[in-house]
C-alpha cells in the first residue's frame, strides 16, 4: 500500500480520515486519532456511536470506505498480520466455542498463535478465579468474559484492544481488571479501551476520546475534562452590581441576574478563584455553589437525544 | 494448512462422521447380501431387460450393466444415496465451520491471531475436505471388504476411482457452499444455493435421457462427470479431472472473495427483530399486550421458516412432477412389470416401507412409493421436528426463550403458539406437493381423484406432526440439554423399519401396530385408500403429546 511512511512508528495507533459506511449507514466518519505508546486510551460513546466499527477497522475485519490507519506505524490493511502478532483482542460481542472447555479453548488459540502460554494462562485464571476445566456453555456470562480476558492477555501482547472489557464482571473482578490494566501500562504496554460505561474508563484511562454518531468530538486527559467541569454559582450581593466585570473573567458566563441586580447566577468552568475575588470586592451576602461532576461533562457531549445506556 | 484448525474441524465433525459411516457401511453390507439373490433371480433379470431405459436413467440405472456388480452398485449406492448423504454432510460442514462461525462472531476471535484470512479459510476448507475424505474412505474400505465376500469381482482400482469420484463430487459442492458463504456471509444462503445447484445438477444429469433438451446442458453437470462413464467399470476418467479442476477454481474464488470483504459486516440483528417490528396499530392497542405478543410470536415462527417451506415443499413438488411424468413410460410395461416384481425378494421393498410390491405398478402405488411412503415422510418428519428444534429446544438453550418468557404472556400459551406455527408450516410443506399431485393427476390422467390425494396428504401431515409432538414432549419432560430431537429421529427410524420389515416375519408382525407408519400406510399405498380411521390415531397422538408437552413445560425450570 505504501502508506506506512505517513505514520510515525512511535505512535501506538494513528488514523487519518478513517471512515466506514455500511451502505448508507455511517459507522465512523473521518476519524483522526492518535494513541501514544504506553498509555491507556479510553474510547467512549453511547451505543452505536462507532466504537466497535473503529476497533474492527483497526483489526482489518472491516475495510475502510476511505482513509487509513496504522498501529505501531504499520498499515492496518497491508500489515495486519504483523499487527495482529503484537496485539491482544477482546471483542465486545464475545463468542467462544460452547462445547470446548476453557482450557481447550485457550490452548487452541495459543496453538494458532504458535506460542506456549500455559503458565500465563494458569496465572491469569487463578487471578480471576476462573475454573478452566468446565465446558464454556456451562459458564455464566461473567465467567465467559473471564475466558475472553485471559485469551486477550495470555500471550503478553504489546497492545491490548478491548471492547467493553468489564461487561459481565462483578465489581471485585472489575477492580482486579483495572489493576491488571495499570500493571500493563506500567510495563510500557498500550491499552485501547472502548466503553460506554464511564467508571470503567475513569478508573484507568490516561486520555479519553469521546465518539458520538460516528464522529470523534473530543479528546483530552481526564484532568483536562475535569477542568471543564462546570459549576453553577448563585451569589447574593449586599447591593445591586454590574455583571460586566464577571463576564470578562475567562470561563465565566452570566446565566441571569435578578432581585434588582443583587442576585447573579453564573456558570464557571474550572477554577472559581477569580470569581470569588471579584465578588468579595463588591460585598457578598451569600454564595451557593452547585458542582457538576465528570459524568455530566461526558453526558453533555453525548447530547440530549443520545442517552447512554447504563449497562450493556 | 494450519494443523490446529484442521484437527478441530475433524473433532467437531466426529459424531457426524461416525453416524454417517455406520449408515453407509450397513447399506453396503445389505446391498452385498442382496446382490447374489438378485443376480440369480430369473424374474428380476427379465424385469431389468424390459425396464424402460428413459426411466432407468432417472434412477441412474443402466439396464445393460445392472446385473453386474458395477451396474448394481452404481444404481443402488453411487447414483443417489451416497451422493445425497455426502452432499448433506459436506454442506453442513462447510456452512457450520465457516459461515456460521462468522455469523456467531467466532471468526473475529480466529482472525485476531496473526494468521492471514486466506490461510484460516484454506485450513477451514481443508478440514471440510479431510472430514469428507474420512467418511468416503470408510465407505470405500467397507466396499473393498464386501467385494470378495459376495463375489462382486470389482477391480480394486474401480472401487477406489468411484470413491475418489464421490469425494470430488462432495468437495465440489462443499466449495460451492464456501463460495456462496463467502459472497453472502449467511448460512441460509450458503446452504440454499448449494442444495439448489445440487438438485439442478442431479436433475439435468438424470432427466437428460427423458428430455432431449437436457442433453446439451447435462455435459456440464458435475453428476455427469461423476457418473458417466461409470467409474466402477472404467476406473479413473476425465470426469475426475473436471471435478477436480472445477473444485479448485471455485475454492480459489471463495478464498479470494473471503480475503477481500468485510467480516460479519451485517449489523447484528436481535433474535426477535420481527417481533420488535410489530407496533400495535390504533385498533390493536386496545387489546391486551399478551395477545399481540403471541400473534407476533406466531407470525415470527412462520416468517423464520418461510424459505424452508418453499425449499422443502418445492422439493417435494418437484419430485411429484418427476413421479407423474415418469408414470406413462412405466405404465406401458405395467403387466409384465407386475408379474416380475411379485417374484422379486420382498425384503427389498419392505426395506423401503412397501409391504405390497405389486402395488408399485399402479399409479397410486407408484406415486405413493416416493411421495407418501419414503422420501415424503422422511422430509415432512424432518421438517416438522426441525420446527421443534429451532423454535423450542434451540431457543431455550441459547437463552432466547428467556427473553420471550420475560414478557407478560402465559408460558403454556407461548409454547402452544409455537406449536401452532409448526402445524401451519408443516401443512404448507405438504400442501405444495398436494396441489402438484392434484394437477398432475388431471394432466397425466391417472384417475387418482382429488379426494384420495387430499386424504393421503392429510395422513402425511399428521405423521409429521406426530413426530413433532413426540419431540416436543421429550423436550418438555427432559429439559434443555436432553437430546430430544435425536431420540425422536431414532424412534422414527426404528418404527419405520418395524413397519416395513414386520410384514416379513411372523414374530415382528404383531409389533407393527405400535408403529405410526403402520397407522399411516400399513400394507396399502396411501393414495389407494381414503381417510383411514387409523389416521385418527396419528391425530390423537399429536394432540396428546402436544398437550402433554405444553402442560409439562409450563411447570418445569427453564434452561437448566
Amino acid at each position: 500500500m505504501g502508506r506506512e511512511g505517513r505514520f510515525a512508528v512511535s505512535r501506538a495507533i494513528e488514523t487519518a480520515g478513517l471512515t466506514k459506511y455500511y451502505g448508507d449507514t455511517a459507522g465512523i466518519i473521518d476519524l483522526d486519532m492518535a494513541v501514544e505508546v504506553g498509555e491507556v486510551f479510553g474510547f467512549i460513546g453511547p451505543n452505536g456511536a462507532g466504537k466497535t466499527t473503529t476497533i474492527r477497522l483497526l483489526l482489518d475485519f472491516l475495510r475502510p470506505t476511505r482513509g487509513s490507519g496504522a498501529i505501531f506505524g504499520m498499515d492496518i490493511a497491508s500489515d495486519s498480520l504483523a499487527i495482529r502478532s503484537r496485539i491482544g483482542y477482546l471483542p465486545g460481542d464475545l463468542a467462544l466455542y460452547p462445547s470446548m472447555t476453557a482450557r481447550e479453548f485457550l490452548l487452541y488459540f495459543s496453538r494458532l498463535r504458535g506460542i506456549d502460554t500455559a503458565s500465563n494462562t494458569a496465572r491469569l485464571a487463578e487471578r480471576f478465579d476462573l475454573d478452566l476445566d468446565r465446558r464454556i456453555k456451562e459458564y455464566s456470562k461473567g465467567n465467559r468474559q473471564k475466558v475472553g480476558v485471559v485469551n486477550a492477555f495470555m500471550h503478553e501482547p504489546e497492545m491490548l484492544i478491548l471492547d467493553e472489557p468489564t461487561s459481565g464482571l462483578d465489581p471485585l473482578m472489575q477492580l482486579e481488571f483495572a489493576e491488571l490494566l495499570r500493571e500493563v501500562r506500567n510495563e510500557g504496554r498500550t491499552v485501547f479501551l472502548s466503553s460506554h460505561y464511564l467508571p470503567e474508563v475513569e478508573r484507568v484511562a490516561d486520555r479519553v476520546g469521546i465518539v458520538r454518531q460516528g464522529h470523534l468530538i473530543a479528546v483530552d486527559t481526564l484532568d483536562g475534562f475535569r477542568s471543564k467541569v462546570q459549576s453553577n454559582l448563585l451569589i447574593e450581593f449586599e447591593s445591586p452590581v454590574d455583571p460586566a466585570p464577571f463576564t470578562a473573567i475567562e470561563g465565566v458566563t452570566v446565566i441571569d441576574s435578578g432581585k434588582g441586580g443583587t442576585l447573579l447566577r453564573l456558570s464557571v468552568a474550572g477554577s472559581q478563584d477569580a470569581v470569588m475575588r471579584a465578588a468579595a470586592a463588591k460585598g457578598v451576602r451569600t454564595i451557593t455553589s452547585a458542582e457538576a461532576d465528570l459524568d455530566d461533562v461526558f453526558l453533555s457531549y453525548y447530547g440530549p437525544d443520545d442517552e447512554p445506556a447504563s449497562e450493556g | 494448512m494450519n494443523v490446529a484448525i484442521v484437527a478441530k474441524a475433524l473433532r467437531d465433525r466426529r459424531r457426524a462422521i461416525i453416524g454417517n459411516s455406520i449408515g453407509l457401511v450397513a447399506l453396503i453390507v445389505w446391498l452385498g447380501v442382496l446382490f447374489p439373490i438378485l443376480r440369480e433371480s430369473d424374474a428380476f433379470i427379465e424385469m431389468i431387460e424390459r425396464f424402460p431405459p428413459e426411466l432407468a436413467a432417472v434412477f441412474g440405472m443402466d439396464p445393460a450393466t445392472f446385473l453386474t456388480a458395477a451396474g448394481y452398485l452404481s444404481t443402488q449406492l453411487y447414483a443417489l444415496f451416497a451422493p445425497l448423504l455426502i452432499l448433506i454432510f459436506v454442506t453442513n460442514a462447510a456452512t457450520s465451520d465457516v459461515t456460521a462461525e462468522e455469523r456467531d462472531g467466532l471468526m473475529d476471535m480466529l482472525l485476531s491471531v496473526p494468521l492471514s484470512r486466506s490461510r484460516v479459510f484454506a485450513a477451514k476448507a481443508g478440514g471440510v475436505a479431510l472430514s469428507t475424505l474420512v467418511l468416503v474412505a470408510v465407505m470405500t474400505g467397507a466396499l473393498l471388504v464386501v467385494n470378495p465376500v459376495f463375489d462382486m469381482d470389482l477391480p480394486v482400482v474401480a472401487v477406489l476411482a468411484s470413491g475418489a469420484g464421490l469425494w470430488l463430487l462432495g468437495i465440489l459442492f462443499g466449495s460451492v457452499a464456501l463460495l456462496a458463504g463467502a459472497v453472502a456471509g449467511r448460512t441460509t444462503v450458503a446452504g440454499g444455493v448449494t442444495g439448489l445447484l445440487a438438485v439442478v445438477a442431479w436433475f439435468v444429469n438424470g432427466f437428460a435421457g427423458l428430455y432431449s433438451w437436457l442433453e446439451g446442458p447435462s455435459a456440464y453437470s458435475p453428476f455427469t462427470w461423476y457418473l458417466e462413464p461409470n467409474p466402477l467399470i472404467e476406473g479413473f476418467t476425465t470426469g475426475h479431472l473436471w471435478l477436480l479442476v472445477t473444485t479448485a477454481v471455485i475454492a480459489a474464488a471463495a478464498t479470494l472473495l473471503f480475503a477481500r470483504r468485510d467480516i460479519a459486516s451485517e449489523r447484528v440483528a436481535l433474535p426477535h427483530s420481527a417481533l420488535l417490528r410489530i407496533r400495535p396499530s390504533r385498533t390493536r392497542s386496545r387489546r391486551p399486550r399478551a395477545a399481540w405478543l403471541l400473534s407476533g410470536l406466531f407470525r415470527k415462527t412462520i416468517w423464520d421458516r418461510r424459505r424452508a417451506v418453499w425449499a422443502w415443499g418445492g422439493g417435494l413438488g418437484l419430485l411429484t412432477v418427476a413421479m407423474f411424468s415418469a408414470w406413462p413410460a412405466l405404465a406401458q410395461d405395467a403387466d409384465a412389470l407386475a408379474a416380475l416384481i411379485t417374484s422379486m425378494p420382498r425384503e427389498v421393498f419392505a426395506m423401503f416401507g412397501m409391504s405390497d410390491p405389486a402395488a408399485i405398478v399402479t399409479p397410486a402405488g407408484f406415486v405413493s412409493s416416493r411421495i407418501y411412503q419414503t422420501i415424503g415422510p422422511i422430509l415432512v418428519i424432518m421438517f416438522a421436528v426441525r420446527g421443534v428444534s429451532m423454535g423450542l429446544t434451540k431457543e431455550e438453550s441459547t437463552g432466547v426463550l428467556d427473553l420471550v418468557l420475560a414478557n407478560p404472556a402465559v408460558r403454556a400459551k407461548v409454547v402452544a403458539t409455537k406449536a401452532a406455527g409448526i402445524v401451519l408450516t408443516t401443512s404448507l410443506v405438504v400442501l405444495i406437493p398436494t396441489i402438484v399431485a392434484i394437477v398432475g393427476d388431471i394432466a397425466w390422467e391417472t384417475d387418482l381423484g382429488a379426494g384420495r390425494i387430499l386424504a393421503a396428504s392429510a395422513g402425511l401431515g399428521l405423521l409429521g406432526l406426530f413426530f413433532a409432538g413426540l419431540a416436543m414432549v421429550i423436550w418438555a419432560l427432559g429439559g434443555a440439554s436432553f437430546p430430544a430431537v435425536r431420540i425422536t429421529a431414532v424412534v422414527a427410524l426404528a418404527t419405520f423399519f418395524l413397519n416395513g420389515l414386520g410384514s416379513l416375519t411372523d414374530t415382528l408382525e404383531p409389533a407393527r401396530v405400535i408403529s405410526p407408519f403402520y397407522w399411516y400406510f400399513g400394507d396399502t399405498p396411501p393414495l389407494a385408500k381414503g381417510f383411514e380411521p387409523t389416521y385418527f390415531l396419528l391425530l390423537a397422538g399429536s394432540l396428546v403429546t402436544g398437550w402433554l408437552a405444553i402442560t409439562r413445560f409450563a411447570r418445569r425450570d427453564i434452561a437448566v
